[in-house]
C-alpha cells in the first residue's frame, strides 16, 4: 500500500468514527474497559458506575482516557472528561456521577467536535 | 526482657530456573545451569549473547500475578517480587487477618526498574524515528521526541519505573500497612533489605516483614550497561560454561533476573502460632568501601568489616561457620578480593571452609541476588547439604579455598554466611543459623 493510500484510508476511518451510533460506541469503550479494568465483559453496562462499579481508581482513568483517544482517534484535554460531567464537582459527585454511559456521550460529543472541526 | 529474635517461615522466589522455592532447589544441588541464548531482543551487535533469564514471557508470568488491574502498572521485577511474596505468605502459613496491620511490614531490595525494559525500549526506538526531522534520518528533534512520548505513552508507564512500587504492591496486596522501605544499593540491595528488616523485628519496630528482592536487568540498556562497563562475560562460544566464578578463565559474569521473598517473623511469636520454622536470621552487618565507585580495595576492608560485624552481631567467633555462599561474580577481581578477604577473616581455618557461588548456575541477579542466595542458604541448611560452584575447572592461584567445585555436597551445617558485595562500594553479610 503506497502512503498515499493509506493516508486516505485513515482519514477515511477517521470520517467514519464521526459517524458511529452511541451501540457502536458502547460496544469499543467495552472492551477498553475490560481491558483497562480486567473486568467481565458481563458487568459493562450503560448504568455502571465506573469507580463504584466497575472497581476503578483515579489512576484508572487516566488510563481510560488514553485507550478512548487512542481508539476514537481524539486527543482530550486534560480535565475535559471530568468537566462533561458537570461543574464544580466534588471528587466524591464524580465517583458517583462517571458511568458507562456518561462515557459514551462524552465520546459522542468528541467525535461530533472533531467532525465539525474537520 | 526477652530479647527479640528473627524466624523464616516462609519463602517464595522467581528464579532463572523457573517460578517457585521446589524448582530453585531441585535444579540448585543437582548443580545446573540456567544459562541461554538471549532471544527477548536481538544482542547480535552487542559483545554478550547469553544470560539466565526467567524462562517466561510476560503472557505466561501475567496469570500468575493475582491482583490483574495491577498488571498495567508493573514491571516484570514487580511482577516477580509478588508472586514470591505470594508464595512465601502461603508458605508461612501465616493468617493475615490475625496479624496487626501496622506491625507487618516490607522492605524490598531492587533496582531502576521497568523503564528501560524491552516493550519500552522499542516503543522509545520508534518514537524517536518517527521524531526524525524532515525524513532524511540524520536529525532527532529531541523536543519532538518528549511531545511523541507524552503523547504516546500510556500515563501509568512511569508507575513501572519507580523502584518503591515493587514494595507497594506486595504492601497492598497484602495489606502490609506498618514500615514500607525499598533499599536500591545495587548488588547488595535485598541483603540490606533483609538485614535491615532483621533489625526492625529485633528492634520491636515489627512483627513480621515481607523481605526480600527482586531485579530485571535482561534487557537492552541492562546489556548495553554492563557490557559498557566490562564486567560481564563474552565467552558466547561456551555460554553454557561461561559462569565460572574463581575459575583462572573466568571473564565476568552471566546477567540473571528473579526474585525471592522471605516471612520474617518475630520468633517466640512464630513458637506460639507453632508455625515451621526455616532457620534464624542471627547476624547482619553492611558496609561501604568509601574508595573507588566500582574498585574493590586490594585489602578489602570492606568486605572484611563486614563480615567481621556481622559475626560480632550474631556473637560468634569465625570457627562457627560452616559454609560461606560467596558473593563469587566471576569478575577476575572481585573473586580474588572476596577470597583474600575469606582468608583475612577465617585465618587457618579458610582452607578448610566450604565457599561456594550459586552465581555460576543462576548467574547474577543484581539487586535480587543476595535475596535469592539467602534462599539457597535456607536451602542447603535445610537439606544440609552444600550447592556447589558448578564450571570450575581450572584453578586459580590467587583464589585457592574450596569451592565446592561442581558437585553439591552433604555437610553439617549449623552456621552459613551470605556475602554481597556491590558497585559503591557497598557490601552486605547476612548470617542464618539453623534451627532444628
Amino acid at each position: 500500500m503506497s502512503d498515499l493510500e493509506e493516508s486516505f484510508l485513515t482519514k477515511l476511518e477517521n470520517e467514519m468514527a464521526t459517524l458511529l451510533s452511541e451501540q457502536e460506541i458502547f460496544a469499543r469503550l467495552s472492551v477498553i474497559l475490560e481491558d483497562a479494568l480486567r473486568i467481565a465483559p458481563s458487568k459493562v453496562t450503560p448504568e455502571a458506575k465506573v469507580f463504584n462499579d466497575l472497581g476503578a481508581e483515579s489512576l484508572d482513568l487516566l488510563d481510560i482516557r488514553f485507550r478512548v483517544d487512542e481508539a476514537f482517534g481524539f486527543r482530550t484535554k486534560e480535565d475535559e472528561l471530568i468537566r462533561s460531567l458537570g461543574a464544580g464537582l466534588s471528587a466524591q459527585d464524580i465517583q458517583e456521577k462517571l458511568t458507562v454511559r456518561s462515557l459514551v456521550l462524552y465520546i459522542k460529543n468528541c467525535l461530533k467536535g472533531k467532525s465539525e472541526v474537520s | 526482657m526477652l530479647e527479640r529474635r528473627v524466624a523464616i517461615t516462609g519463602m517464595g522466589s522467581v528464579t532463572p530456573f523457573g517460578v517457585g522455592v521446589s524448582r530453585f532447589r531441585d535444579n540448585l544441588f543437582r548443580g545446573n545451569s540456567a544459562a541461554s541464548l538471549i532471544t527477548s531482543f536481538d544482542t547480535s551487535r552487542l559483545p554478550t549473547k547469553f544470560g539466565a533469564p526467567v524462562p517466561l514471557a510476560e503472557a505466561e508470568l501475567d496469570p500468575l500475578v493475582q491482583n490483574q488491574k495491577s498488571l498495567k502498572t508493573m514491571s516484570r521485577t514487580a511482577k516477580f517480587a509478588v508472586i514470591a511474596a505470594d508464595e512465601a505468605v502461603k508458605d508461612s502459613g501465616l493468617d493475615m487477618s490475625r496479624v496487626d496491620p501496622y506491625r507487618l511490614g516490607v522492605s524490598i531490595g531492587t533496582g531502576g526498574v521497568g523503564f528501560w525494559d524491552v516493550e519500552h525500549s522499542n516503543q522509545m526506538f520508534q518514537l524517536v524515528a518517527e521524531s526524525l526531522d524532515g525524513g532524511n534520518g540524520r536529525m532527532v528533534d529531541p523536543s519532538k521526541v518528549w511531545q511523541n512520548t507524552l503523547e504516546k505513552t500510556n500515563p501509568l508507564t512511569p508507575l513501572k519505573a519507580l523502584p518503591n512500587m515493587v514494595a507497594a504492591h506486595i504492601a497492598i496486596n497484602h495489606n502490609a500497612r506498618g514500615s514500607c522501605q525499598t533499599l536500591a544499593t545495587a548488588c547488595t540491595s535485598s541483603a540490606q533489605a533483609i538485614g535491615e528488616a532483621y533489625r526492625q523485628i529485633k528492634a520491636g519496630i515489627s512483627d513480621v516483614i515481607l523481605s526480600g528482592g527482586a531485579d530485571s536487568m535482561i534487557h537492552p540498556y541492562g546489556f548495553v550497561g554492563f557490557s559498557a562497563l566490562g564486567v560481564m562475560s563474552k565467552n558466547n562460544s561456551e555460554y553454557r560454561t561461561a559462569a565460572r566464578p574463581f575459575d583462572r578463565r573466568r571473564d565476568g559474569f552471566m546477567l540473571g533476573e528473579g526474585a525471592s521473598i522471605f516471612v520474617l517473623e518475630e520468633l517466640e511469636r512464630c513458637k506460639q502460632r507453632g508455625a515451621e520454622m526455616y532457620g534464624e536470621v542471627i547476624g547482619y552487618a553492611s558496609s561501604c568501601d568509601a574508595f573507588r565507585l566500582t574498585d574493590e580495595p586490594p585489602e578489602a576492608w570492606g568486605c572484611i568489616e563486614a563480615i567481621k560485624m556481622a559475626l560480632a552481631d550474631a556473637r560468634l567467633n569465625p570457627d562457627s561457620v560452616d559454609y560461606v555462599n560467596a558473593h563469587g561474580t566471576g569478575t577476575v577481581m572481585n573473586d580474588k578480593t572476596e577470597t583474600f578477604a575469606i582468608k583475612s577473616v577465617f585465618g587457618d581455618k579458610a582452607r578448610s571452609l566450604p565457599v561456594s557461588s550459586t552465581k555460576s548456575m543462576i548467574g547474577h541477579l543484581v539487586a535480587a541476588a543476595g535475596a535469592v542466595e539467602f534462599t539457597a542458604c535456607v536451602l542447603a541448611m535445610k537439606g544440609q547439604i552444600i550447592p556447589p560452584t558448578i564450571n570450575y575447572e581450572t584453578p586459580d592461584e590467587a583464589c585457592n579455598l574450596d569451592y565446592v567445585p561442581n558437585r553439591a555436597r552433604e555437610a553439617r551445617l549449623n552456621i552459613i554466611l551470605s556475602n554481597s558485595f556491590g558497585f559503591g562500594g557497598q557490601n552486605a553479610c547476612l548470617i542464618l543459623r539453623n534451627l532444628s
